[in-house]
């Protein structure tokens, strides 16, 4: 008896052997494996919601991400003091090692990185979902159409921001990726122009999308990103078709009052073609810049919004401005880091009914020391405080339609029939027709006058570097402006047109410098 | 080769044995008896008829039997024992307790068993409950620290119960933990226990394993090293009767020194100008009179008290078979910082029973509820509020305003008042024994080890914060939750013989399983409007659309099969072999199983016949081991790839939404770990001086790093096994008694170690940059193939740009620098400031760590006095970023007074607001000079002559008197440059050596009793 046991023993640890493989199996109980998940539509849709998330980041159009490039250092916004992370373009001293900084997640380096991760999410959506049987066929094209649209998006921003680009549409594996150098910016244009159209043809219309999805992309948005493709290539008559196809059907129309557009209580109004939702207090909409402070991260009106210590011009009145806000459920907590830019604010024409959502210079008989561009602002506390704004961003209207469908026609027949595309973005600009008619322009004159009516109309709707770079005049404007502190007028180089790939990326994968070795003109 | 020969010699060995039985049996009588110690029997010791070839050796409980004689005289012995010779005469049983060799010549614990001091093959550092006793300690880590010699100990923070990062030669790794493994009375609790749960007057004994012979039998765990902690038990008091014990102790801790800031005049001088030159309006445009002069730091620190106390009974029953040690523990300390403190109740029971001749069994139960009081109010924070920030509006309520940043101010005098973050935890570690001895020098042990652990945390931020009230916020609360269960089952068998006099054999075999599984729930309310029920009802949050619910589980299982054989030929030669075989489950399939082998050789030289004539060494012997550990470095489920949260809102509604976190990576596998260490001991003069001398080399190969990887997939970084380091140094100990005599004795004791850490491979890059800080990004911290792991990493800070000449002349583009602003080196000359101008400014480990101790007894009066430090080591300075260069919205060090400004042209200090000019990269004013030596206690005793005063119930009585702390030496600007920002885990693995003003170290003075009946 007593021998056995040692001989028990041994039989229990080989018994153990045996069992290893399956006591040394991991349940993972808590996480989610991308093989197993795209088991049904609601994945899917789960896994699109997430590309939202993405969209919203800093880096994108959270906050200042696009808008870096979009539209600073050009002729509308300026910060009102010196400011780090404004500086690479709004006083072009940008270069690849600043490329790299990251500063509250929307730096280039950042814009870049989530920029292909909608990439990477989209391929894995389209390669899981496309003949997946868990999920109906016509279910499965309306999320492969929209998945589709955001991962031409991004490819769209990509060629806008570093022109040629790593370009993949495959489920592709993380080793694979890493090595891509960069592909042709029109072979880049030419894929994603098939791919918007399918996006087009299969996305829901304005009608077609319930109230309780608003924020999702339409089949609008799709064809407003063809069309500026299309201008962009010059192929002014498929840019004009597009753009009538949006005027003509999308059910869209201009509302009668320009400050009506950007009513932060209709922010899904008949004009807006495409608003990303955000909203107040809920945290992790996307993946915040600044994590350790409260509120739901979103930031991007702060900016817009006054900073008291900077206000008013006379600053004895500051109580009495500080008293009056408070009175008024609001408070000047912002920013004050993207405003109107000195030359903006003097030319704004006075009589232009535009002016006062774009240039506020005197809040409650308050002169202010500087210009802030309200329609982005929101001072009140309750509904929108600091770094915690419901504020949405607007992306896409239709006033731009117009306004490019003149453009088109203007460079395709001169300017006899483009008035009639104009008229309507100005007529309710003005008080009277005197004012917002315009006759007798040549072509150039029409051009010069289509660079003026998209300042004022869409100023701060980052589309206005890409339209001066599009024009070939950016460094033209830049270097003959007047600026507040900075000197982009001196620092501007002809490779500003595009940004440079960070220095990290082509440390790590030097296939980048193939095709270009001068890195879009930076080294 | 070798091992076939030893097999070879077993055989004929236990041949001769078997003959020598054979002949005992011919003569008379059969005497029986017991050999032991003052810690209890002597398993294997010899018992030998004298001037015969009879002999056997006692039996796992100290029994023999021996055939001998009337007129035989029996000889006992035991490595590192004296020998005891006994007649036999009339007696039939004999019972000796042996006395040690000399005092050096200890027990020591290893894995899975004990040896003597002088039997061992591999490196051990030993702290006994003697060099700990009378210091007012609640963790053992702290210790430790200076005491072992190549283990260095960093206090990561001075908050009540925070813990310390330990590293054992070096740091092995550069993702995953550093920290040892623990080991508490057999079980294994891995590197992360909570060590408030253990109370350090329970501890007997503590060993460090540091070499790859003593390791391996942790195999892929061991890497770090292994922290054996042992507990007392009664074994030792003898006579049936129980021992009381009783200690009792208050401490003060004193408020150190603060860093040295601006002063509110020359603050507000420095704002204003920073704003001006920003073109930003002046805040304080005002006399600097009119404006509030507040000291944060001594608005929220305070001198604070300690109070422990001990009971413990122990005992054991006359005949020996049951023994017991109990004790409670209560220990209650203040933070220095408002809120903040920790309350501990401790209970252990430790009992042994003797079921039979051949069956043992026993118990170790520890358990500990602890309330933690975490503190709502951070040091560092207190150094960055301007002196100007008021702390109450003119109303007399909080202020909750910042007028220069134009935000929401997070008044900590307020918080301290309102808010209150605070965790219970009890923790239940138990470990069952069951031994059985089948046949003689057999011992089959299995234990079962079970540990839970529960913890919750109640947070409650108040609705009449005044930053709250300023934004229309109303209060919120968290509670969040941790169990977890883990078992641990060993099971060994060994077998233990002498063969003859020349050879003795100890064989080990085992299996031993591991399951751990952890579950975490939190739920967070918002919208709490009345401060009534703090967290107990968070059903009261009035805005559901906030509520954070969240849940998680994790789980690992461990398998493994080792083998130990301990082999010595004449008690000179020593040879260790040992193997590990370990499975886990956090690893894909493929990749599960690794092998660790090694093999470890001693010769005590001082036994050999031409070392008997000299009288300078009582003890010399060489040692060298060879092996591999491991590290599994990985967390669970790390193999896997998941896809991640990314929840947005549709139409202001919140929706789930999912993206790829991280793509699978199936390839993952073990960090080997190979070392090599040598070693000389001697004991000279007597054992009057004792030295212990190592080298040691190691190598990890297949490090797992976080790779840096193009952005274009994504992702910033991806886990790979690639790349390996190596770590050398050497560590010497010296044990002096330096006088000793009836009245007075002086004891030395120094622990010196140096540690050189370099890279030898990270997969093909040069450098790898660890983020240490997502808002400031890249830069700071980097692991560069041969160098140090890690370093701290920047461009050169030159001072300031002198002139427009320079700067133009410099190649910098000229928008991006200002004269009087900050010059950084171009070291490339690219025209550029980047990553590729980085320097290496640093490392966080020292180049030599030392633990120097003293003590003098004259009469019944002990004194003691322990410094500790380290040289050669950096500190980065997170606070510089705020406090040197940017922003007047930030305090500034005192030396900013002599900026650069155009009446003070040769500063180089950089004028203010230059930063919104010229991004401030990491950079060299950041590193500073980590290099101090502390006294970190100092200790009278006053030990009572209970036996002159009659007090006869009482056997001892000592009264002491002690400080911690009290002298630093140290040039570091926030004043201790012994803190970790990072602490010990996760980032913390490979970002040690980082402070932005962690919560201080205290001056501590303490007065305590201790009594035994």
């Amino acid at each position: 008896m007593k021998t056995q046991h040692p001989f028990l023993y041994g039989l229990l640890i080989f018994m153990c052997l045996i069992s290893c493989d399956t006591f040394l199996e991991e349940e993972p109980r808590d996480i989610i494996a991308p093989e197993n998940f795209f088991a049904s539509e609601a994945d899917a849709r789960q896994a699109v919601i997430g590309i939202y998330a993405i969209l919203k980041n800093n880096s994108i159009y959270g906050q200042a991400g696009l808008d870096h490039f979009y539209d600073n250092g050009a002729d509308i916004i300026e910060p009102n003091r010196v400011a780090g992370f404004v500086q690479p373009i709004g006083n072009y001293t940008l270069d690849e090692a600043e490329a790299d900084r990251s500063e509250q997640k929307m730096s280039v380096s950042d814009t870049w990185k989530d920029l292909y991760k909608i990439v990477l999410n989209a391929n894995i959506i389209i390669d899981q979902v496309e003949g997946n049987d868990a999920i109906q066929p016509e279910m499965q094209i309306d999320i492969v159409a929209e998945t589709t649209f955001m991962r031409s998006l991004a490819y769209w921003h990509i060629t806008n921001l570093w022109g040629d680009a790593p370009y993949y549409t495959e489920p592709l594996g993380i080793d694979e990726i890493k090595v891509l150098g960069r592909v042709g910016k029109e072979t880049i244009l030419s894929g994603i122009l098939t791919d918007l159209q399918f996006a087009q043809d299969n996305l829901p219309g304005l009608g077609e999308i319930p109230d309780a999805q608003r924020g999702r992309a339409s089949k609008w948005a799709a064809a407003m990103v063809m069309a500026k493709i299309y201008m962009e290539q010059k192929n002014w008559q498929a840019g004009f078709n597009k753009c009538l196809e949006i005027i003509d059907q999308s059910g869209h129309a201009l509302l009668p009052n320009y400050a009506d557009v950007f009513d932060p209580a209709n922010e899904y109004n008949a004009e807006v073609i495409w608003s990303l939702d955000f909203a107040k207090d809920i945290r992790g909409q996307f993946e915040e810049g600044v994590p350790r402070i409260e509120g739901n991260g979103n930031w991007r009106p702060s900016l817009f919004n006054p900073r008291l210590r900077d206000e008013p011009a006379n600053t004895d009145e500051r109580t009495a401005l500080s008293d009056a806000l408070t009175a008024r459920g609001e408070a000047f907590n912002g920013t004050g880091l993207q405003i109107a830019s000195k030359d903006f604010a003097e030319k704004f024409p006075i009589n232009d009914l535009r002016r006062p959502s774009n240039i506020l210079d005197n809040y409650l008989g308050f002169d202010l020391a500087f210009p802030y561009i309200q329609k982005f602002m929101n001072l009140n506390l309750d509904l929108s405080p600091r770094f915690n704004h419901s504020d949405n961003r607007l992306v896409f209207r239709l006033a731009d339609v117009y306004l490019m469908a003149a453009e088109c026609e203007n460079e395709i027949n001169g300017p006899a029939n483009a008035y009639q595309y104009i008229h309507p973005v100005r007529q309710r600009a003005y008080a009277t027709q005197a004012e917002w008619d315009l006759t007798g322009l040549n072509q150039q004159g029409f051009r010069e006058a289509i660079y003026d009516e998209r300042k004022w109309e869409l100023a701060g709707e980052a589309f206005r570097r890409y339209d001066l770079i599009r024009w070939g005049i950016l460094l033209d404007v830049v270097q003959n402006l007047e600026y507040r502190f900075w000197k982009p007028n001196e620092n501007i180089r002809p490779w500003h047109v595009l940004l440079p790939i960070p220095l990290q990326e082509l440390q790590i994968n030097p296939n980048l410098l193939e095709s270009d070795p001068t890195n879009n003109g930076y080294r | 080769m070798k091992k076939k020969l030893c097999i070879k010699k077993l055989t004929s060995v236990a041949t001769l044995l078997l003959l020598f039985i054979g002949t005992a049996y011919l003569s008379a009588q059969t005497i029986t008896g017991n050999v032991g110690s003052e810690d209890g029997p002597l398993p294997g010791a010899s018992v030998v008829v004298k001037g015969s070839t009879r002999g056997t050796v006692t039996d796992f409980d100290g029994n023999y039997a021996i055939e001998a004689g009337t007129d035989d005289t029996l000889v006992f012995s035991y490595i590192g024992y004296s020998p005891k010779e006994i007649l036999v005469a009339d007696q039939n049983q004999i019972s000796v307790s042996l006395g040690l060799d000399n005092q050096l010549d200890e027990v020591v614990v290893i894995g899975y068993g004990t040896q003597r001091k002088s039997g061992l093959t591999g490196s051990v550092a030993s702290v006994d409950a003697e060099d700990i006793a009378n210091i007012p300690s609640s963790r053992v880590d702290q210790v430790l620290q200076g005491r072992a010699a190549g283990v260095q100990v960093t206090q990561t923070s001075g908050a009540p119960g925070a813990g310390t990062s330990i590293r054992v030669r070096g740091g092995n790794s550069i993702t995953g933990s550093n920290e040892p493994l623990w080991v508490i009375d057999g079980i294994v609790v891995g590197t992360d226990f909570n060590l408030n749960n253990l109370n350090a007057n329970d501890i007997k004994s503590i060993e460090i394993l540091k070499d790859a012979s003593s390791i391996a039998i942790y195999g892929s765990r061991g890497a770090n090293g292994v922290v054996l902690v042992t507990t007392k038990s009664g074994s030792s008091v003898g006579g049936g009767k129980p021992q009381v014990s009783v200690g009792i102790y208050t401490s003060t801790q004193l408020v150190p020194e603060r860093p040295k800031y601006l002063s509110q005049e020359e603050q507000i001088a420095y704002t204003n100008e920073d704003s001006r030159f920003r073109s930003a309006a002046e805040p304080f445009p005002n006399d600097p009179s009119t404006y509030p002069d507040n000291d944060y730091f001594n608005l929220l620190l305070d001198a604070s008290n300690i109070y422990n106390a001990d009971v413990s009974i122990a005992g054991a029953s006359e005949n020996g078979n049951v023994n017991y040690y109990n004790s409670l523990n209560f220990f209650d300390q203040d933070g220095l910082i408002k809120n903040s403190g920790i309350q501990k109740y401790i209970f252990r029971s430790n009992i042994d029973f003797k079921l039979g001749e051949k069956l043992k069994a026993g118990f170790r139960i520890n358990y500990s509820r602890i309330k933690q009081d975490n503190g709502v109010v951070g040091y560092g924070g207190l150094l960055n509020i301007l002196p100007t920030q008021p702390v109450y509006n003119d109303d007399g309520s909080f202020n909750g305003f910042n007028e220069v940043i134009g935000a929401p101010f997070a008044n900590p005098v307020a918080i301290a008042q309102l808010d209150t973050d605070e965790t219970f935890s009890s923790n239940l570690l138990a470990t069952a024994y069951l031994e059985y001895s089948p046949i003689k020098n057999l011992i089959i042990r299995s234990t079962f080890s079970p540990e839970i652990n529960d913890a919750k945390r109640n947070e409650f931020t108040s609705s009449q914060r005044p930053d709250l009230l300023v934004v229309g916020e109303n209060g919120s609360a968290r509670i969040s939750s941790i169990s977890s269960f883990g078992w641990n089952n060993e099971n060994t068998v060994q077998y233990q013989n002498d063969f003859g006099e020349n050879h003795s054999l100890t064989l080990l075999g085992g299996a031993s399983f591991q399951k751990t599984s952890i579950e975490t729930f939190e739920a967070r309310a918002f919208g709490i409007a009345t401060d009534a029920t703090e967290f107990n009802n968070i059903g009261l949050g009035t805005d559901p659309t906030r509520n954070v619910v969240g849940s998680g589980f994790s789980g690992f299982q461990i398998a493994s099969f080792f083998g130990r054989a301990n082999y010595a030929f004449k008690d000179k030669y020593l040879l260790t072999l040992v193997g590990r075989s370990d499975g886990s489950s956090v690893f894909a399939q493929g990749n599960k199983y690794n092998f660790y082998p090694s093999i470890a050789g001693a010769w005590k030289i001082a036994e050999e016949p031409f070392m008997q004539n000299q009288n300078l060494f009582s003890d010399l012997k060489l040692r060298a081991s060879y092996g591999q550990s491991g590290n599994q470095a990985i967390s669970p489920y790390n193999t896997l790839g998941i896809l991640v949260e990314a929840n947005t809102t549709v139409d202001g509604i919140e929706q789930p939404g999912l993206t790829l976190g991280r793509p699978e990576n199936p390839d993952l596998k073990w960090e080997t770990t190979t070392s090599l260490d040598l070693a000389l001991e001697a004991s000279l003069f007597g054992g009057r001086l004792f030295t212990e001398f190592n080298y040691y080399y190691k190598k990890t190969e297949d490090l797992l790093l976080d790779v840096t990887i193009p952005r274009q997939t994504g992702f910033t970084s991806q886990l790979q096994n690639i790349g390996s380091l190596e770590n050398k140094g050497w560590e010497l100990l010296v044990n002096s008694t330096n006088i000793t005599n009836d009245n007075f004795n002086w004891k030395t004791t120094l622990t010196l170690s140096s540690n050189e850490n370099k890279v030898l491979d990270l997969g093909g890059q040069e450098f790898i940059d660890v983020v240490v800080d997502e808002v400031a990004g890249a830069g700071n911290l980097r692991i560069i193939v041969g160098e140090t792991v890690p370093v701290f990493t920047g461009v050169r800070y030159l001072g300031t740009w002198k002139s427009q000449e320079e700067i133009d002349a410099s190649g910098l583009n000229p928008g991006s620098q200002v004269v009087g602003g900050p010059r950084f080196e171009d070291l490339n000359g690219d025209g550029l400031l980047s990553n590729e101008d980085n320097v290496v400014l640093g490392s966080p480990f020292p180049d030599l760590i030392f633990g120097f101790e003293n003590t003098f007894s004259y009469k019944n009066l002990d004194f003691n006095f322990f410094f500790q430090g380290t040289a050669g080591n950096e500190v980065y300075n997170l606070r510089t970023g705020a406090n040197y260069f940017t922003r007047g919205e930030n305090p500034k060090y005192f030396d900013i007074a002599d900026r650069w400004t155009p009446e003070n042209p040769t500063s180089n200090v950089p004028r203010a607001g230059s930063d919104a000019v010229t991004s401030i990269l990491s950079n060299s004013e950041y590193v500073e000079d980590g290099s101090h030596i502390r006294l970190k206690t100092v200790r009278l005793t006053y030990n009572l002559p209970v036996d002159e005063l009659g007090w006869s119930g009482v056997k001892n009585m000592a009264l002491y008197f002690s400080g911690t702390n009290l002298l630093l030496f140290s040039d570091f600007r926030l004043i201790d440059p012994e803190t970790s920002n990072f602490g010990r885990t996760g980032l913390g693995n490979i970002a040690q050596g980082f402070s932005s003003g962690e919560y201080p170290n205290a001056k501590v003075l303490s007065l305590g009793l201790n009594v035994t009946f």
